[in-house]
């Protein structure tokens, strides 16, 4: 195994191509774990890397795989074997391994988007097909646009809102007196003040994923998957007849891998609409744990609603009291002239602190701006 | 009177099933690894999957104190590494200003900012020196902190000194062995996670967890055990909101002794579900298919593999 420490850039290059974080400081802990353990044992060199490597589960599979394929358990033991010639082997099965070959492939769109510059892009001579995208409805799109406009909402940069915390710090502003730094300044007589800090604003987000939603709902999902690996506190939940919570299944940093687990979770994609209830059930089993601390709630629903407009009514004026504010994001909106005239639209529109749109990647984008901080 | 540090992966295995910790070989690279290279140790895993229990068997194990800082919403520096105590301060100060007016503000100003009006928190006491050795520092659920006080958690982590600014620089003469745990219920910050060795502790295997039982509930007999594993793993497959931890088996396996049974029955269940589950919704699912339960149990022999 004298192979093994100079064939490490090498599996970190693969793990990183699959979307793993790994700093240059954890490649020298993992060489410094290597020289702890010995590499006599596979398990333990696995582990040894494991532990310095990785620190997310969701890429404990990704990286099982990757260490497989670098390090066969045939290989091991056969003296002098160069563990580097096995890496070209494997690599077939789960989605994690399939965009480990693919990724470094046709990055283009993303970065386009990703370059803050948009003389950049006209300078490329892609800006319209790009901005042809941006504007198309997902429901128009080909199967190969919608890939693309997926990986751009994947690299969508979205940033908090912010929130009052229970912790302070000292602000001449502040209303409240700071005993303990008058204390440290050793004086008493110039009475100094504390003010609350801001904390990043935790997100709500539940998804109407009923049949007459079909593609938008995918779409944001795909969005409330970039959000979820952002950081902050995000909760999601998706229904149609009833609710599911897909918070952790979204944390997987595998995008395919992510909607895949949503799906088996979720016992009725496709299925109709009960809204109201929906929500009902939401604020029973949910409402005082996540919207505890003053969350912005993102409601994507078309507002098509099958039962009671008075249950609706009832849980969404309960929402809007217990919540920071109420976005209602309303695909139907890309019909020019809409009117929220069926009854269920009606009453969302009566409550909700805001409209948007997501049936394209500009509205997406929008809101991911629109979430932006506000002064 | 302290033990010997472990010095390689077989003697930390060792350590740990002396200490009837029942772990696999990745838990004792990881340890010896955050012992060898001193690093602290993030271990992240569901409720009741025994993380905390791991430092309480390392302090055991080696003689030291355990030193557990139990993090909530609010942790700031004051409850974390000292405080001054200002009232005391306050009445020191006006006891000086009355009995000897001609004391200088300055002099009196050294005078309050003695060690003895310091409070030491848990980060501050893991840094001062022990007798029996450098302590286990236990940072317990993490991710229930706000994400500022992780900022400063890393700068202690990072060179194991902190400063007073009353009284000068504090430093560590001999490193504390650091456990910090998670229940994940929010993300570490990726600087605090490089700082440490990464360790995932999900739920055990059949098998495991009936090595658990036999360590930690000698009382419960190999059947009944048996029993108590296979229903609790199966309830770990559902679709419950919080599934049962080795924490909970344990209780229940006590309880159902305590109750003089020895075997699983439909109204034992509805007695003490209680105790395995902690949601009204789950209790509720978990009754609704007792009979259907008991009956997989008793058909098949329970599969215990993983
Ligand atoms: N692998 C294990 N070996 C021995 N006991 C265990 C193990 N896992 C859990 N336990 C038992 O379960 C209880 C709960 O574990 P704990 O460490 O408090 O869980 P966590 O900190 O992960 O929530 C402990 O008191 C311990 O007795
Ligand atoms: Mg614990």
């Amino acid at each position: 195994m004298a192979h093994l420490s100079s064939s490490l850039p090498e599996l970190t290059r693969a793990l990183r191509a699959g979307g793993v974080k790994i700093g240059s400081g954890s490649m020298l802990d993992a060489n410094a774990a290597l020289a702890a353990v010995g590499l006599a044992a596979r398990d333990d060199v696995r582990a040894a890397l494991c532990a310095t490597l990785i620190r997310d589960p969701a890429d404990l599979a990704l990286f099982e795989h990757v260490f497989d394929a670098f390090f066969p358990l045939q290989s091991w033991t056969l003296p002098g074997s160069d563990p580097l010639t096995a890496k070209s082997k494997g690599l077939e099965a789960p989605p994690a391994a399939r965009r480990l070959a693919q990724s470094l492939a046709s990055r283009g769109d993303v970065q386009l988007l990703r370059g803050p510059d948009r003389h950049e892009r006209i300078a490329t001579g892609t800006e319209s097909r790009l901005e042809r995208l941006a504007s198309k409805d997902f429901e128009q799109m080909t199967v190969a646009e919608l890939e693309a406009a997926r990986r751009l909402i994947a690299a969508a940069p979205a940033r908090s809102t912010w929130r009052r915390s229970r912790r302070w710090e000292s602000d001449s502003a502040g209303r409240s007196v700071d005993l303990k730094r008058m204390l440290r300044s050793r004086q008493t007589d110039i009475v100094l003040f504390r003010a609350p800090q801001w904390r990043p604003r935790d997100w709500v987000l539940l998804i109407d994923i009923s049949g007459s939603m079909a593609v938008y709902s995918r779409m944001f999902l795909h969005f409330a998957h970039a959000l979820s690996r952002g950081g902050g506190r995000i909760e999601t939940f998706v229904f149609a007849t009833r609710l599911t919570r897909v918070t952790r299944e979204l944390k997987e940093s595998d995008p395919d891998a992510a909607m895949r687990a949503v799906s088996r979770r979720v016992p009725d994609w496709d299925g109709g609409t009960r809204l109201g209830e929906s929500l009902a059930e939401f604020s029973r089993l949910w409402g005082r744990r996540v919207l505890g601390r003053g969350a912005q709630v993102l409601l994507l629903t078309d507002g098509l609603e099958r039962d009671g407009i008075e249950v609706l009514d009832l849980e969404l004026a309960r929402l809007v009291r217990s919540s920071h504010e109420l976005v209602w994001i309303n695909p139907l909106r890309r019909h020019a002239g809409y009117q929220p005239l069926a009854a269920g639209a009606g009453v969302l529109a009566r409550h909700a602190h805001r409209n948007a749109s997501a049936h394209n990647l500009d509205t997406i984008l929008d809101l991911a701006r629109m979430l932006g901080p506000r002064v | 009177m302290s033990a010997n540090v472990p010095a390689s992966v077989d003697e930390t295995a060792a350590f740990l099933r002396r200490g009837q910790y029942v772990g696999d070989r990745n838990l004792a690279v990881v340890v010896y690894l955050a012992l060898k290279l001193q690093r602290p140790l993030l271990l992240e895993g569901e409720a009741g999957v025994g993380k905390t229990e791991i430092a309480k068997v390392l302090a055991a194990g080696l003689g030291r104190k355990l030193i557990r800082l139990q993090c909530h919403e609010g942790l700031d520096v004051a409850a974390a590494l000292y405080e001054w105590n200002y009232l005391r301060q306050m009445l020191e100060l006006r006891m000086a200003e009355i009995s000897a007016g001609s004391t200088s503000r300055e002099a009196l100003a050294a005078e309050i900012f003695d060690p003895r009006f310091l409070i030491r928190r848990p980060l501050l006491q893991a840094l001062e020196p022990h007798a029996e050795g450098p302590p286990v520092l236990l940072i317990d659920e993490i991710d229930r902190a706000d994400e500022p006080f992780e900022a400063f958690l890393l700068e202690i982590l990072s060179d194991f000194q902190v400063t007073v600014p009353e009284l000068g620089t504090l430093s560590a003469a001999q490193r504390p062995i650091v456990i910090i745990t998670s229940n994940r219920t929010r993300e570490i910050h990726d600087a605090l996670k490089r700082r440490c060795l990464y360790h995932w502790i999900g739920y055990p295997s059949g098998e495991r967890e009936m090595q658990i039982l036999a360590q930690r509930a000698p009382e419960v007999n190999e059947a009944l055990a048996l029993q108590v594993v296979a229903y609790v793993q199966n309830l770990r497959r559902r679709k419950l909101f919080k599934p049962p931890g080795v924490a909970e088996s344990l209780d229940w396996a006590h309880a159902i002794v305590a109750l003089g049974q020895h075997a699983l029955s439909a109204s034992l269940l509805e007695e003490t579900l209680g105790v395995l589950l902690k949601y009204e919704e789950d209790i509720a699912a978990a009754r609704a298919s007792i009979d259907e339960d008991l009956n997989a149990l008793n058909l098949r022999k329970p599969s215990l593999s993983r």
